[in-house]
Formats: structure tokens, C-alpha cells, sequence
């Protein structure tokens, strides 16, 4: 794998953190896995002390915010017999919560099945590679292995994104690999997959997605879920864009400085177009757009870089909004008045009192 | 999962291991934990000593597993427990084996400032009952003492519920945030069902003591004096250090069980204690208290119900408990299995989606977070856990948050406790219970019970709603009544079965302690209530008196009856109001129908009483001429009632009745029929009542048939203003004589040619109210009546079911109305809309 990428998946970006804590873990494995789940829960919340390794101190920092209880749930989850499925509202952080269980627990978290609208289930399970099937017949050399055949042969967690794009026969072909840990493969002659211990399946589900491709209730049965919630909080919300914000700012080669004042703006704006409620408690209007922690990241990271490069100088609040628009403008034209009116009633009262959101308030004029 | 097996190596991250030593030692200096350690050896816990102390939680089973311990390591002479002084006297009935937990000490209290309760209770596993039975088991003396007038102030804010043992201090103090902040436990609760509950089981007693003690006191120490004093704890520890210094001179070793919290207080000198100003526990003088030992429930004892005191999930914990006392090595894995198997039928009875595999995963996932936590086993906290991830399926909504419903539920429990027969027991209260027990009434397990009665065909079904009746007229909370005739708001009388609602809980037991100013039965304080509330109601009220009456028969106050005749006399006489008069007379005739259901023995008064109130409005009748306008429609009910119950009582009451009192009856018959002359003739009588009048007149035979009809005339034939009341008078005549228009064909002739008279404008505007008056009529009688009026014309009946008008008409209009625009089109007049004829 060359070096450069644009999103290094968890296991590089954090290989440091992995290395040590793996050396500094002294508890008892469920087989096949890298790190021992209290070090995996340690990984994804952070540790308050630094671990020593080779003389140097390396904190382990917290990566994901929200529910702590949650991430023990799903970490004994792997654990056991069943899968895990994340469920949520896009942008709350399913994903990346997915890539951090895999990349800790099985060392890779790039072993993923893409779920869309055409998935099939060869696609799930395995195809053949038909020029060498016509040359020597079905044989392992022909067959093109899916993550999942993958995952089972060599004990790694399979991811499963978007599962419920997925047409629902695709779908149920995990039913009885789930529960049985086996695939048959018909066509070879001892065809038949065992999973090794240390496979199991995360699954990622939108719940706006809900009545498209229904999960059966059978195939529900197969695994836990755990209901991830939108971030609350200012605080956690300003504190995840920060820190994801600096992280993909540095690896696209942008040497600037998050601007924190900037940031608590943005996740104030998002976080009360999102609730439909002011910190003073005020009720306002919800724009229908997905106003997502990861969409406020891009449209931080977006301002960041276009300020970078056209301007001299830090982010301008003036690229901010216009950022702003291309998220809430996505679904309804509609949700540009919902924006306006936001400036209008709340950013200008607070604008009377705080200098920053005086500044905001001057760049209405971008809305619609 | 096997790397669940012996894991000790994963416990080298845990909580139990790491973080009691090591954090104890990052939240607090060193120096303070030199300290705790040289007072828990010289004072709490020396076991040659004169005093040992046992800081505890309150509602804790490891606590009390340790206190049993200590029990047979020191051999104590006498215990001391924080609890109300005025309670010693219970103590007895506390360690009765016949007291099932929960129980609770009622602690009422009353002073100029208004009254005020609260509650000590008890559960089998809490510290302070364990302490009372092991004393009582080892022929020892057991104590209470701590001040009585604890949880004043917050009993006001809290509705007058409040509980003795609030923890608010130490569950909320500073060390304690921090240390579930730096422990990832949720709450406290978590926290210290992680520290004690689970991995103290497995403790020595010593240890044990010991970690509860410093946890206890540092939390203690993060509290400033002041604040202490504000809060009154330091009175009390001055209050038990007496106790306590009272029985070291009386015996030679000395057990005492406090919150932990107070410990610190207890063991220190007092002069070492910074107390500032007096102190703040207010004088008991004036103060009327009574204490007594009642029943308790699990749901009340429950603190996610919202009371302040212990643990939650008490049927959980005294489940562990149980299997505890008897042994079991592992009993919070017992209680997991055991309550996600009930879990899993109990969602399946409700047909929910619920199998053994998801209870397999659960037990699992328990284990698992268990060992991720540190825990030896998994705990509350674990099994909530467990439930959330494999029973919920798909997104958690309130919709598939059904398991968790089931199982909170399921580890509160539903137990009601029992208290032995004693002698402190308030006598409403066992004589409540008797007689519920008697009518079957579930007095054992929480939760809304129902009950349906069928009062008129059972005797046993009458007690019990007479029982049913008296509890919730006492404010009780015990019962309510979903369906039935509502004898005082006469709603819904057609019906005949009641259906009931009712729970009972410590609640309904206060309430009672508290209604027994009122009397030493349920009866005697129903009667007493009613009586009180009788005095409130002015004198000349009768209608009023003859309800309470009532109320008092549905309640099965039969001795009651006589007083409550006596007063009804000596309102009838000072009522002035015909209105009131008809209402005591129309309540009074509902009785003496449903005499034999409410049991009433004496007839023969309530004939006389009827009577009475009948003379009584009879005589008031002239008083109607300035009626005010809106009491009307109720004067022409009265009008009704007197003139059926001058007609019913004739065939009713004739036989067997003494020629005096016949001819009294006569004689105010007569009154009646002159009254009503009297009224009919003078002048101004609303319309409306006129025509009652004249109905009743010409029913009773005072009047030719033929009156009604003139009458009418008079109206219609008057001046245009007049013609209008034409149909008040109407309603007037239909309300009491609906036969009149039935029988007398020449009234219908009369009215019909009347109307046929009026100009078309004038029968508008007088429809709405004729319509009125003519909903006095069944649907069969108003067909009656169009048939005749049919008749009247020669229009065949056959007509009277077409249409307004044919088809055919409809359709040569719609043609008529298409060639004129038509024609207006030609002519350019212009056709416009119709939908923009308004604008």
C-alpha cells in the first residue's frame, strides 16, 4: 500500500497509538484479536495517562465522543456470537465508529463490503474469476473471495456499510452465515468455509433510510444494535470538528491552525439548526438537510481551504457561511429561508453582545 | 468465550484492582489517608473495643452481609442504629416474624406550621433491619438513635413524602463525581454497586469496613462545616454521640450502625468538631408527633420512582439477598439468569418478539461487560446493558423500548409488606384491611388491580362497593371508579355494574393514619367526615343535605341515616328555594327507589321527609313568577317532579296509610293544584313556565283540554314579538304533558292552522326554537304527529317519506337554468362564475 492517500484508514492513522497499546496490554484476548477489549474500549475513549513505548510517551486520546456505555456494549458484542449493527442518523459518526472497532480489534479496517442498490449477493459471498474458471474448472485459485469469505477464512471483522441500500435478498444471505459461521461454496468439491474465530460482522444502517430495504426480522435476529444519537453538547460537537478538522487539514497539506472560536460558531449554528432549539431555548425552524457533525467538519475543512488558498491569512467567516449554503441548500431549496431566518432572528440578537457573531451576522448578505 | 475464564489478566486493568487504591490515593492527599486509616483502627473498627462502629449504605445487601459478620465477631451487647428516637418502642414489632418486609416507620408530625410526614423504611437487606432482627434473634437490646424531626423542610417541599434516609450529601459530593467521572461509572449508584455490592462480597469484613468508611468520609470532607450545620447533620451526630456515650456506660460492647457519612462525626471528639452557631434543630415543643410501624412497597422503596432513599431496583437487590442468606457463591449471575428467562416469557405472553436465543446472548454479553468492567460478576448496570443490546431491536424508539419497560419493572419487584398484629397498629387501618380482605380485595401485590361489581344482583359485590365508595370519599388513593352509575352527579344511573380500579401502598396507609382524627373505623371516619362536611354546608341548602345523604348510603352509613334525617328536617324547613326544594325531593325519591340497594331500614321516615320537601316546594311555587331566566328549564323539571310524585305517590302510598295523614296529604295535594292556579293567572309568567303550568293544570284535571290550545293562540296570534315566545310555551307544555299534542287532535289542528297563519319571515325565525320543542318527542311519536298533521291536509302518508322535491323538478330547473344563460351568453350579458357571485 503506497504511502500516500488521501483518508489513511485507522490502522495507519493511528498506528502509534495501536503499537502501544498493544505492548502495554497485559489482558486476556478473545482469539484472533489484536488487543484485549479493555485496550480496544481504552483505544476508541482515550486513557488519561500516556503509555511509554521505546522511551516515548504516547497519549492515547479520546476518538469518540458521545456514550461510553455504548462502545463497551458493542466491543463485548464482537465478542460473542452475535453481529453488531450500528444504526443512527447519517453523520453521527457510524462509520468511523466501525473503522475504529475493526482497525482495533482485527489490525484492518479496510476488509468492508460497500453496501448499494446493486449489491448482489455475489458480491457478499464470492465470484469466480472466469477465464481462469473456463481454463481449470472451479478451484480455489479461480474463486474471487468477498471481505466477508475474507474475513471468515482469516478471523477479521467484516464491515458492512449502508446495509439497508442493499436489496433485501442480497441482504438475507448473511442469515445463515451469521448464525452458522459457515459457507457453502457448491461448486468445489469440499466446499466448505468454516470462519475462523475472531470473525464477526459490524453492520452501519441510516435510519432515513428506514422502509427502503427493511431489514427481515430474521436476519435482525442475528445481530444487536446499538442506536447512535446526534451530539447535544457544544462543547463535544466544537471539540470533534477540531480534532478531525486538524486531521484531514494536515494530511491535505494545509499548514493552518483550527481556529477554535470559529469552530464553537459553527457547532452552535449546527447543533440548533439541528435540535430546532437555541442554548436560550428558543424554538426555531429545522431545515430538512442533514445537519450532521461530519457535515459541519467539511464545511469547516472546505472554508479552511479555500481561505488557504485564495486568501492570505486564517478562515474568513465570509467562507464559512458560503460553505454553509452548499450543506443546507441540498435537500430544499426551502432550507435557504430556514438559514436566513436563523441569521436573522438568533445571530442577530447575539451579535448585539459578542463580537464574533457580529462579524458572522455581517455575512447574511451570502444567503439566498 | 474463553477469554472470559480466569481472566485475571484482564482485571489488571479494572476498577476493583487499580483504581480503589490507586485513585483513593490521586483524589486525596496523602496525609488524609494516614488519618482515615489511624481513626478506622483506633475507632471504628477495633474489635476489643468498647465501641465498634459499621458505616453503612442505606438499602445495601454487602452491607448488610458484612454487618451479620460483625455480629459474630464481636458479640455486642447492645446495637445502635440511625433511626427516629421515638421509634424504640416499634422495635418489637419490627422484629416480630410475623413483620414481612417492606415496612416502613410513618413518621407524622404536626406543629404550628403545618403538618408534615415522613418515612423510614425498611427492606430485608437493609443494614438497620438486619441489625434489628439479629439483635432480637441474639436476645439483645437494639436502639434507635437519631433525632426525630429529620426530613422537615424537605417533607413541605415534597408534598409531605419524604424519606428519613435521604443520601443527597453523599451520593452528590464533589470526591464522588470525581470518582465516577475517573471510573467511567454512570452514576453513583453504578459506582458503588462496582465498588461495594459485587467485589465486597468477596471481601473480608475488615477490608470491607474499612473502604466504606474512607469512601464515605472523604466524600464527607469535601463538605464544609456550615453546610453540614445548614443541613442539621451535625445536631444529629451531637444527638447519637449522647445515645452512644449513654450505652457505653451501660454495656460493655457497643454496635453502632450509621450511614457512613455520619461516622466521622460519631468517632471524633466533640470538641474537634467545628460546630458555628447554636443549633438549628428546631425545639420540639409544640410539636404533636405519632409514629407507626406500616406496610411498605417495593415500588415506593424504589428510587427511580421517584423517592429519595437507597438503592434502586429493590426487588432486584432483595432477590440477591435472599440468595445470599442462603449461600449462593454467585447470586448476581443467579438473579440474571433467572430474571431474562422471566423477561423472555413475560414478552412473549405480550407478544413481542422475544426468543431464548436473545436471553443466551444477553447472559453472555453480561458476562463479558462484567469482565470488560472489572467486575466478578456482572451487576444491575451489566443486565441493563445486556437487555439493551440484544433484546432491542433495530433503532431505540419508544416504541421498541418495550424489554427495557419489562425489566425495570421486573427489578423493582411488586411486593407489598405485611406488619405484625401489634399494638401500636392504628385501628382504621387494620379495620380496613379487614374488611377488604372480607370483600377479596388484593391487598398483596402492587400494581393497579379491577374489579368489576355487580352491587344490585350480589350482597358480597354491595360491601364491597360500599368499602370501594368509603375509601376513595376518604382520599385514600386506593381506589378509583372507571364506569358506573355516579349516584351524586346522576350520571350514567342506567347502568348497573361499577368497574373499579384500585392499588394499595404505604400511601393509602398514610392516608388512613391520617383519617384517623375521624374515627377508629373506616365507617366511623367516613361518617365523621361527612358530618364535618355537612357543617360547611349553609343551612337552608336541603338540596345539598339530601346528596351527602345519599353519598353517606352508597358508602353503607345506614347508622348514619337518623342524623342525617334530622338535618335534612331542619333544612327543609329553612329552604326557601323551589329549586333546591325539587333537588332534595328528586334525590330523596332516587333513595327510596333504590332503598333496598342502599340498604336504608327506615322507609317510613324517608316517606315523611319526601313529603315534607314536596309541601315544602309546593308552597314555594308563587315565587316562580320572577324566576330568573336561566333557571327556567330547571323550574319546568321541578314542576315535573312535583306533579309525578303528587300523581305516583296516589296509586304508591294510599293503602295502609292513616286518615289523618291522608287528609294532610290531600290537603297539600290541593295546595298544589291551587298554587299552580294562582301562578298561571298572575301576570308576567314566562312563557315557558306558563305552558308547564297550564300542562300540569289540565293533567291534573283542573283545566279543560281546550286551555293549551287557546293559550297557544294567544301567542301566535299576538303581535309579532309575542308569536316568537310561542315556542318557549311550547317547550313548556311538551316538558309535562308530551301526551297533549298525542291525544287531543284538536290541539294539533289548532297548532298546525296557527302556524300555517304566520308570515313565512316570522315561522323562520321562530324554526330553531320550535325544532327545540319538538325534541321532546321520541322518533316513532314525531312520525306520529306528521302523519296526523298529513292527514289534517289530505296529503297522503305515502308523501311524507319522498324527497322535498322529485327528480324530475330538479332536472327541468337544471334545464331551465342552462337556457337562460345561454340565452344571457347570446346577448353578451356575460355569464359569471358562481363561485364569484360573492365576491
Amino acid at each position: 500500500m503506497s504511502t500516500e492517500m488521501i483518508k489513511p484508514p485507522a490502522e495507519v492513522l493511528h498506528q502509534q497509538e495501536l503499537a502501544a497499546l498493544r505492548a502495554a496490554d497485559t489482558g486476556k484476548r478473545p482469539p484472533n484479536w489484536q488487543l484485549s477489549p479493555a485496550a480496544v474500549r481504552d483505544f476508541l475513549i482515550g486513557r488519561e495517562k500516556p503509555i511509554k513505548l521505546g522511551g516515548e510517551s504516547i497519549p492515547i486520546t479520546r476518538k469518540f465522543y458521545g456514550n461510553d456505555v455504548l462502545i463497551e456494549r458493542a466491543i463485548v458484542t464482537l465478542a460473542g456470537n452475535r453481529g453488531l449493527m450500528l444504526v443512527g442518523e447519517p453523520g453521527t459518526a457510524k462509520t468511523m465508529l466501525s473503522e475504529l472497532l475493526s482497525a482495533a480489534i482485527s489490525g484492518t479496517s479496510t476488509n468492508t463490503i460497500q453496501g448499494t442498490a446493486g449489491t448482489t449477493e455475489d458480491t457478499i459471498k464470492y465470484s469466480w474469476n472466469y477465464a481462469m474458471l473456463l481454463d481449470k474448472g472451479p478451484s480455489e485459485e479461480a474463486l474471487v473471495p468477498s471481505p466477508l469469505y475474507h474475513g471468515m477464512k482469516h478471523g477479521l471483522l467484516t464491515r458492512f456499510e449502508e446495509i439497508t441500500r442493499c436489496p433485501s435478498e442480497a441482504q438475507d444471505s448473511l442469515i445463515s452465515i451469521m448464525s452458522d459461521k459457515v459457507m457453502n461454496i457448491p461448486e468445489l468439491a469440499d466446499g466448505v468455509l468454516f470462519a475462523k474465530p475472531g470473525f464477526n460482522v459490524i453492520g452501519t444502517a441510516n435510519i432515513r433510510d428506514k422502509g427502503v430495504n427493511e431489514m427481515s426480522s430474521a436476519l435482525k435476529r442475528r445481530f444487536n444494535f446499538e442506536t447512535i444519537r446526534p451530539i447535544e453538547n457544544v462543547k463535544m460537537e466544537a471539540k470533534i470538528i477540531e480534532s478531525q478538522a486538524s486531521n484531514l487539514l494536515a494530511h491535505s497539506g494545509v499548514e493552518t491552525a483550527v481556529d477554535l472560536d470559529v469552530v464553537e460558531l459553527l457547532a452552535t449554528t449546527f447543533i440548533e439548526l439541528r435540535t430546532g432549539r437555541t442554548r436560550e431555548g428558543y424554538k426555531i425552524e429545522m431545515p430538512q438537510a442533514v445537519m450532521s457533525t461530519a457535515e459541519a467538519v467539511s464545511v469547516y475543512v472546505q472554508s479552511a481551504m479555500t481561505s488557504y488558498y485564495y486568501e492570505e491569512g486564517g478562515l474568513s467567516l465570509e467562507r464559512l457561511v458560503q460553505n454553509m449554503l452548499g450543506t443546507v441548500a441540498k435537500e430544499n431549496e426551502k432550507d435557504l429561508s430556514v438559514l436566513k431566518a436563523y441569521f436573522s432572528k438568533v445571530v442577530k440578537e447575539r451579535a448585539k453582545t459578542e463580537e464574533l457573531w457580529g462579524a458572522y451576522y455581517k455575512e447574511k448578505k451570502w444567503i439566498g | 468465550m474463553d477469554w472470559l475464564m480466569g481472566g485475571s489478566g484482564a482485571e489488571a486493568q479494572s476498577w476493583e484492582t487499580v483504581s480503589s487504591e490507586e485513585q483513593l490515593e490521586e483524589l486525596a492527599s496523602r496525609e488524609q489517608l494516614a488519618e482515615i486509616e489511624r481513626l478506622f483502627a483506633e475507632h471504628v473498627f477495633d474489635l476489643k473495643g468498647p465501641v465498634v462502629h459499621i458505616p453503612i449504605r442505606h438499602h445495601s445487601p454487602a452491607c448488610s452481609h458484612h454487618l451479620l459478620r460483625t455480629f459474630e465477631m464481636y458479640q455486642p451487647d447492645i446495637v445502635l442504629i440511625e433511626g427516629p428516637e421515638s421509634g424504640n418502642p416499634l422495635i418489637p414489632v419490627l422484629a416480630d416474624a410475623a413483620t414481612q418486609a417492606p415496612v416502613s416507620l410513618y413518621y407524622g408530625f404536626e406543629d404550628e406550621n403545618g403538618r408534615g410526614a415522613c418515612y423510614y423504611p425498611l427492606l430485608d437487606y437493609s443494614p438497620e433491619y438486619a441489625a434489628i432482627r439479629a439483635a432480637a434473634a441474639r436476645g439483645i437490646p437494639a436502639r434507635f438513635i437519631d433525632l426525630d424531626v429529620r426530613g422537615r423542610a424537605e417533607a413541605a417541599e415534597e408534598g409531605g413524602k419524604a424519606s428519613a434516609q435521604d443520601e443527597a450529601l453523599l451520593a452528590g459530593s464533589a470526591f464522588m463525581a470525581r470518582l465516577c467521572r475517573s471510573s467511567g461509572a454512570r452514576s453513583f449508584d453504578e459506582l458503588w454497586e462496582r465498588a461495594f455490592e459485587v467485589s465486597g462480597l468477596r471481601q473480608e469484613t475488615r477490608e470491607f469496613v474499612r473502604s466504606v468508611f474512607a469512601y464515605c468520609t472523604l466524600s464527607r470532607m469535601t463538605y464544609s462545616p456550615e453546610t453540614l450545620q445548614r443541613e442539621g447533620d451535625l445536631d444529629r451526630e451531637a444527638r447519637m454521640r449522647e445515645h452512644i456515650a449513654q450505652a457505653r456506660t451501660e454495656f460493655d460492647r457497643v454496635l453502632v450502625v450509621t450511614g457512613g457519612f455520619h461516622t466521622y462525626g460519631l468517632i471524633i471528639e466533640e470538641n474537634d468538631l467545628e460546630r458555628t452557631g447554636e443549633p438549628t434543630a428546631a425545639s420540639e415543643d409544640g410539636i404533636r408527633k405519632q409514629i407507626y410501624p406500616m406496610v411498605y412497597t417495593f415500588e415506593e422503596a424504589d428510587r427511580l420512582n421517584g423517592y429519595a432513599s437507597g438503592m434502586p431496583h429493590v426487588g432486584y437487590y432483595d432477590q440477591i439477598w435472599t440468595l445470599l442468606q442462603n449461600g449462593e457463591a454467585a447470586p448476581y449471575e443467579r438473579i440474571a439468569l433467572d430474571l431474562l428467562a422471566r423477561l423472555g416469557r413475560d414478552l412473549r405472553s405480550e407478544d413481542e418478539a422475544a426468543s431464548t436465543s436473545d436471553g443466551i446472548e444477553a447472559f453472555s454479553l453480561l458476562q463479558g461487560l462484567a469482565a470488560l468492567r472489572g467486575k466478578s460478576q456482572g451487576g444491575a448496570y451489566e443486565l441493563l446493558d445486556a437487555v439493551t443490546s440484544a433484546f432491542i431491536k433495530g433503532e431505540r424508539t419508544k416504541a421498541s423500548d418495550k424489554p427495557m419497560e419489562k425489566l425495570l419493572s421486573l427489578m423493582t419487584g411488586d411486593r407489598i409488606g405485611r406488619v405484625a398484629p401489634n399494638e401500636f397498629a392504628v385501628p382504621i387501618v387494620e379495620d380496613f384491611k379487614a374488611r377488604a380482605a372480607a370483600c377479596r380485595l388484593n391487598l398483596r401485590s402492587t400494581g393497579r388491580h379491577r374489579r368489576i361489581l355487580e352491587p344490585y344482583a350480589k350482597p358480597a359485590h354491595r360491601e364491597a362497593s360500599r368499602l370501594l365508595h368509603c375509601a376513595s370519599f376518604l382520599g385514600t388513593d386506593f381506589a378509583r371508579k372507571e364506569a358506573g352509575p355516579d349516584w351524586v352527579t346522576r350520571k350514567d344511573m342506567n347502568l348497573v355494574r361499577e368497574i373499579w380500579t384500585y392499588s394499595y401502598s404505604s400511601r393509602t396507609e398514610a392516608r388512613l393514619i391520617e383519617n384517623s382524627i375521624y374515627g377508629g373505623t373506616v365507617a366511623a371516619a367516613a361518617e365523621a367526615k361527612i358530618v364535618e362536611q355537612l357543617d360547611e354546608i349553609p343551612d337552608h341548602h336541603s338540596g345539598e343535605a339530601a346528596r351527602k345523604l345519599l353519598q353517606a348510603l352508597t358508602m353503607g352509613l345506614e347508622s348514619l341515616a337518623a342524623r342525617l334525617f334530622e338535618r335534612l328536617e331542619d333544612s327543609l324547613r329553612q329552604d326557601g328555594s323551589f329549586l333546591s326544594l325539587c333537588d332534595t325531593l328528586e334525590t330523596l325519591e332516587r333513595i327510596s327507589s333504590h332503598r333496598q340497594l342502599l340498604g336504608l331500614q327506615d322507609e317510613e321516615r324517608l316517606n315523611r321527609l319526601s313529603d315534607e320537601a314536596y309541601a315544602a316546594a309546593v308552597s314555594r311555587l308563587p315565587g316562580l313568577g320572577g324566576l330568573n331566566p336561566d333557571d327556567q328549564p330547571s323550574a319546568v323539571e321541578g314542576l315535573k317532579l312535583l306533579h309525578m310524585y303528587t300523581t305516583e305517590r296516589r296509586t304508591r302510598r294510599r293503602e295502609g296509610m292513616h286518615e289523618l295523614a291522608e287528609r294532610a296529604v290531600d290537603s297539600v295535594d290541593e295546595q298544589f293544584r291551587d298554587r299552580l292556579g294562582e301562578l298561571l293567572a298572575a301576570p308576567g309568567l314566562a312563557p315557558r313556565l306558563e305552558g308547564a303550568v297550564a300542562a300540569a293544570l289540565v293533567r291534573l284535571g283542573e283545566r279543560e283540554r281546550g286551555e293549551i290550545a287557546r293559550r297557544a293562540r294567544a301567542y301566535l296570534l299576538g303581535t309579532p314579538d309575542q308569536a316568537l315566545k310561542s315556542a318557549d310555551y311550547l317547550q313548556g307544555v311538551f316538558a309535562l304533558a308530551r301526551d297533549a299534542l298525542m291525544q287531543d287532535d284538536s290541539l294539533l289542528a289548532d297548532l298546525s292552522g296557527l302556524l300555517e297563519r304566520l308570515p313565512h319571515e316570522d315561522f323562520l325565525r321562530l324554526l330553531p326554537e320550535l325544532r327545540l320543542a319538538f325534541t321532546f318527542f321520541t322518533p316513532p311519536e314525531t312520525s306520529r304527529i306528521a302523519a296526523k298533521v298529513a292527514k289534517l291536509h289530505g296529503i297522503p302518508a305515502a308523501r311524507l317519506e319522498a324527497p322535498a322535491v322529485d327528480e324530475r323538478t330538479l332536472l327541468a330547473a337544471r334545464r331551465l337554468d342552462q337556457s337562460i344563460r345561454e340565452e344571457l351568453a347570446v346577448w353578451n350579458l356575460g355569464f359569471i362564475p358562481t363561485n364569484n357571485t360573492q365576491v
